[in-house]
């Protein structure tokens, strides 16, 4: 037996409109002009020959005119034929509700998510509840969340809780929901006990069998899919890639297709913010995963969100996905040559130059300026972030000032030596920059017949681990390892206390490149020249991209990591700068929050509120002032990746999963339980169109 | 640019004070009309011979005359003169429909006075029966071609009203004719006597040619109406409450058969019939007549 109920039962009010072609009617006939007519023995006759016909036809024309609106307002209403049950026979019915409320609830069918549906079914089924029959709701997603417990015959209260129900972004697991579901009904006395499911029943949501209650019978399932038989073929972006070449950024793009027929000539489109920088078409086969690349510039703003669309299908969100851009961002740094010489390549920083933009500062993205010490002055420090002493002999007293406050607050030092360096002097005026005082300067290999020293040594214990010297773990080691160094200064043994990384020496073990912080800033001490006049590595491949590097480094360019991308509900580690003391986080909705270290001295703070995908910024903060530095610029959330596959379980594998002793109903659209009847009247009232235009017109 | 209407348009007639005025106008449309129309003869009745003259209808030579003589002479015949011709019209209730700018009983009236007058002007003698109510008025046939404006001035003063009673019309015919003469009945033929055309047949049986203009309105042939309408009698109390897009199509049929039966069985008795519509030109009709029965 099938009762019919109404998703809308409001609209039910329209049926009063029934009654409109009769009171039209009779109206007409009240409001009939009155004409003085000859041949009205005429009328009279053929009045009289088809009175029964007429009376008939008007009859059938008020009849069609009243079904037509009746079966338009049950449309409107939305018919919903459900099962009923044998409840007078069996007694008061207890229900457990779970509304499905993951990310794949977002599909829409014809404008109407799965969401809505799913608790227009739920809020029927409450009105639709028999005196007597209880229930209790519960809503699945990231976690199952028990709405209204102990079950309960009041509406109002079911009906409330269903209005605090959102979609959320994450996944669920039914089969969580539904021991919890089960268990709310054991402690129900009621003997009969109906678990019901809406949801659109998607298989990736059912991970294994429910441990039923023990000592009480299993419940009934009914399993009410809300997806009415509509498709489930869906793609998605699934991943985004990016290498960024020179000047531009190859991004590679992987797209799923989740159904099982091949979808042709799919738009993809990446956008940084309202402008497309690249479209292309994509083919998918059914149920493959393919990647697909696009070579775009790298865009000019520093910081960049990017997305990537594919054509939208019935689950739009995941048919789009973010990712981050770092843009091209100058480094100036600051070239205080101490031997500049009329022969170019015997100056001091020739080689030094030609590896910071050996093409231009638009291809290696630094820009620098030279000038010689005499000329260094605090305000040559302006917009500059990394400073290079090349064989410097002495600074005035206000340039060294100016050095520390610019390496104090953030800048970068890198101190290299030459002929005109004076240990003593440089100990005075570099002071405590230097990350290790100077002792002397030193030949590191017999010297030649003319007393030139030019067998030199090569380097060893290599730092690469650091992100300087990273790179030449496997492209170009032997360039590095081909080096030979004749001469260097050599540094005092470290006794001071102060922290400093040796990442490169000599094979006598002396230091060749050492670092250590200085307040906010860093400095790096190069214990032989930037020429070839103590070294051959400036003649060597491996210069080029080692001093681009210590540049990009002593920036902080390097230090600063990519965003970290999680999926939704998962939590974020953000990494602190050693002078914050928590970070503020900005959510996609724009709401900000304050986050601190579980521990004071912690190096890093957790974020678990990840709910929505989005991008979410981050800025390091210190004393609850936004510090400009920061460790990572955000992190991207994304939903999870199984819910983009709508498509479901089918009976056989749900009836084996909760058990074959246990009763399963196959309710929603294509059964014979739970169906909507909008079509069916609207097709009525399209046929009554039709019979009125007949009797019209005859 | 938007056409200029016709001076006989009713539209036209209609603003013209006075039905004298509206008859001449009429006439002159009736004979410009005749004179356009293709003519084989002008009478049935030999008169006499005339000597054969440049310029006559050489259609008329007589070649018996010719053959036995061998001189030229042309037939003369006698023109219709002497005709005695009563115009009856119907003036009950249902002749006061109007939907236009005439009413029928109007419009019959207008049909009527413009052929007494042509008519009168050759010499005929005219008589005029007006059938309102259950005693007509009835002038004798006069042949003086002022005897117009006692036709006119009876025309005018009548009012249609009351039941329709065409049966009389045949009796006060019969009554003051003698010699052969011509009836011509101006009605909308909604009479209930269904002896109407036996007796018309009747006169015409009896030598007297019967002419009947049957005058409708364009409402009564095409039924135009859309909107719940109560329809009421002109001539009592009768009335109906319809829709009338549901009886259309009914009564459409009706009155076609109507008009056929009627058209039919008239000329099966030998008697002239021609239907006129209150919105064509009343020349029109007279026109239609004269040309068929001068050829």
């Amino acid at each position: 037996m099938n009762r019919l109920v109404f998703t809308t039962p409001a609209m039910l009010w329209g049926l009063l409109a029934a009654s409109l072609p009769v009171i039209i009617h009779l109206i007409n006939r009240h409001r009939a002009r009155r004409h003085k007519f000859a041949a009205i023995d005429f009328l009279l006759r053929v009045q009289r020959r088809s009175a029964r016909r007429i009376l008939l036809r008007q009859i059938l024309l008020l009849a069609a005119r009243t079904l037509l609106i009746i079966c338009l307002v049950i449309a409107a209403a939305g018919p919903l034929l459900q099962p009923r049950e044998v409840v007078a026979e069996k007694g008061p019915v207890v229900s457990a509700l779970i509304v499905d409320r993951s990310f794949s609830m977002h599909a829409e069918t014809g404008d109407r998510p799965w969401s809505r549906t799913a608790l227009e079914r739920a809020r029927e089924f409450v009105r639709g509840m028999a005196p007597g029959d209880k229930a209790c709701l519960l809503a699945a997603g990231l976690k199952t969340e028990v709405l209204v417990e102990p079950c309960t015959d009041s509406r109002g209260a079911l009906l409330d809780a269903l209005d605090r129900i959102t979609p959320e972004w994450g996944g669920s697991n039914l089969v969580a929901a539904m021991e919890a579901a089960a268990a709310r009904l054991a402690d129900a006395p009621e003997p009969n006990h109906r678990l019901v499911l809406l949801t659109d029943a998607s298989a990736h949501a059912f991970p294994g069998s429910p441990r039923w209650p023990p000592g009480s019978a299993p419940p009934e399932v009914i399993l009410d899919d809300v997806t009415e038989d509509s498709s489930r073929e869906n793609h998605a972006v699934t991943a985004v890639l990016q290498t960024t070449r020179g000047r531009y950024l190859e991004i590679r793009a992987g797209f799923a297709s989740y159904s099982g027929a091949a979808n042709q000539g799919l738009t993809a489109a990446i956008r940084l913010g309202e402008e497309t920088l690249a479209r292309g078409f994509v083919d998918l086969k059914p149920d493959v995963t393919i990647s697909k690349t696009f070579n775009v510039q790298v865009p000019k703003a520093p910081r960049n969100i990017g997305r990537i669309l594919l054509s939208p299908d019935l689950l739009p969100q995941d048919d789009e996905r973010i990712f981050y851009v770092s843009g091209r961002r100058l480094v100036r740094a600051l070239l205080v040559n101490g031997d500049m010489r009329p022969v170019l390549h015997k100056d001091e920083l020739f080689y030094l130059e030609h590896a910071l933009a050996p093409a231009g500062e638009d291809a290696s993205g630094i820009a620098f300026t030279t000038i010689t010490p005499d000329r260094f002055e605090p305000g040559s420090l302006d917009d500059v972030e990394v400073v290079f002493l090349a064989n410097v002999r002495e600074l005035s007293p206000a340039a060294s000032m100016a050095l520390r406050r610019f390496v104090a607050s953030g800048g970068g030092l890198l101190v290299s030596m030459g002929d005109q360096v004076d240990v003593e002097r440089a100990n005075i005026f570099l002071d405590d920059l230097l990350p290790r005082p100077l002792r002397d300067i030193v030949a590191l290999g017999p010297a030649d017949a003319d007393g030139r020293y030019r067998q030199g040594i090569a380097f060893s214990n290599i730092d690469f681990e650091h992100p300087v010297l990273k790179l030449f773990l496997q492209d170009q080691a032997k360039s590095l390892q081909a080096v030979r160094t004749w001469r260097a200064a050599v540094v005092e043994p470290g006794q001071t206390g102060r922290e400093y990384n040796i990442l490169l020496r000599y094979q006598n073990g002396s230091p060749a490149l050492v670092e250590a912080g200085y307040q906010g800033g860093r400095v790096m001490l190069f214990t032989t020249t930037l020429d070839r006049d103590w070294t051959s590595w400036p003649a060597r491949a491996s210069f080029l991209p080692f001093l681009q590097r210590v540049t990009s480094y002593l920036a902080g360019r390097l230090s600063e990591l990519p965003p970290p991308e999680v999926l939704v509900a998962r939590p974020v580690t953000i990494p602190l700068l050693e002078n914050a003391d928590g970070v503020r986080i900005t959510l996609p909705d724009k709401q900000e929050v304050d986050l601190a270290p579980a521990e004071a001295g912690a190096g890093s703070v957790v974020f678990a509120g990840t709910q929505a995908p989005g991008f979410y910024s981050v800025e390091q903060t210190a004393a609850g002032q936004k510090l400009t530095e920061r460790t990572i610029p955000g992190f991207i959330v994304h939903p999870p990746p199984e819910e983009s596959n709508l498509k479901p379980i089918s009976a056989d594998r749900l009836q084996a999963l909760i058990g074959e002793s246990t009763r399963l109903t196959l309710a929603g659209a294509g059964d014979e339980s739970t169906h909507s009847r909008s079509m069916i009247f609207i097709l009525l009232a399209l046929a009554l169109v039709l019979c009125e235009a007949f009797l019209i017109r005859r | 640019m938007q056409e200029r209407p016709s001076p006989l348009d009713p539209a036209v007639l209609a603003r013209l004070k006075g039905l004298k005025v509206r008859v001449l106008r009429v006439v002159e449309g009736v004979l410009a009309g005749l004179h356009h129309s293709a003519r084989h003869g002008e009478s049935v009745d030999f008169s006499e011979h005339k000597e054969y003259t440049p310029g006559d209808d050489p259609r008329h030579m007589d070649w018996k005359v010719l053959g036995r003589s061998d001189r030229y002479y042309i037939k003369k015949y006698d023109a219709e003169v002497n005709l005695r011709a009563v115009l009856a019209i119907d003036c009950s209730g249902s002749m006061s429909y109007r939907s236009s700018h005439f009413s029928k009983a109007e419009y019959a009236g207008l049909l009527a006075a413009s052929l007494a007058t042509l008519l009168l002007r050759q010499g005929d003698a005219v008589g005029l029966i007006l059938l309102s109510g259950s005693r007509p008025t009835d002038i004798p046939p006069v042949g003086r071609t002022d005897h117009i404006g006692d036709l006119v001035d009876a025309i005018e003063a009548q009012t249609p009203r009351g039941p329709t009673h065409l049966g009389q019309v045949t009796s006060k015919y019969i009554e003051r004719a003698g010699r052969r003469g011509m009836l011509v009945l101006f009605s909308d033929l909604f009479d209930p006597d269904l002896k109407l055309q036996d007796s018309l047949k009747m006169v015409a049986a009896r030598g007297h040619e019967v002419v009947v203009f049957h005058v409708l309105d364009p409402d009564e042939i095409d039924f135009p109406f859309e909107d719940p309408t109560r329809f009421e009698s002109l001539e009592d109390d009768r009335f109906i409450l319809t829709f009338p897009r549901q009886l259309r199509t009914a009564y459409l049929e009706e009155m076609n058969r109507f008009l056929e039966d009627t058209r039919r069985a008239l000329a099966e008795g030998g008697l002239a019939y021609e239907l006129a519509r209150t919105d064509e030109p009343p020349h029109q009709p007279l026109i239609r007549l004269l040309s068929g029965r001068k050829a």
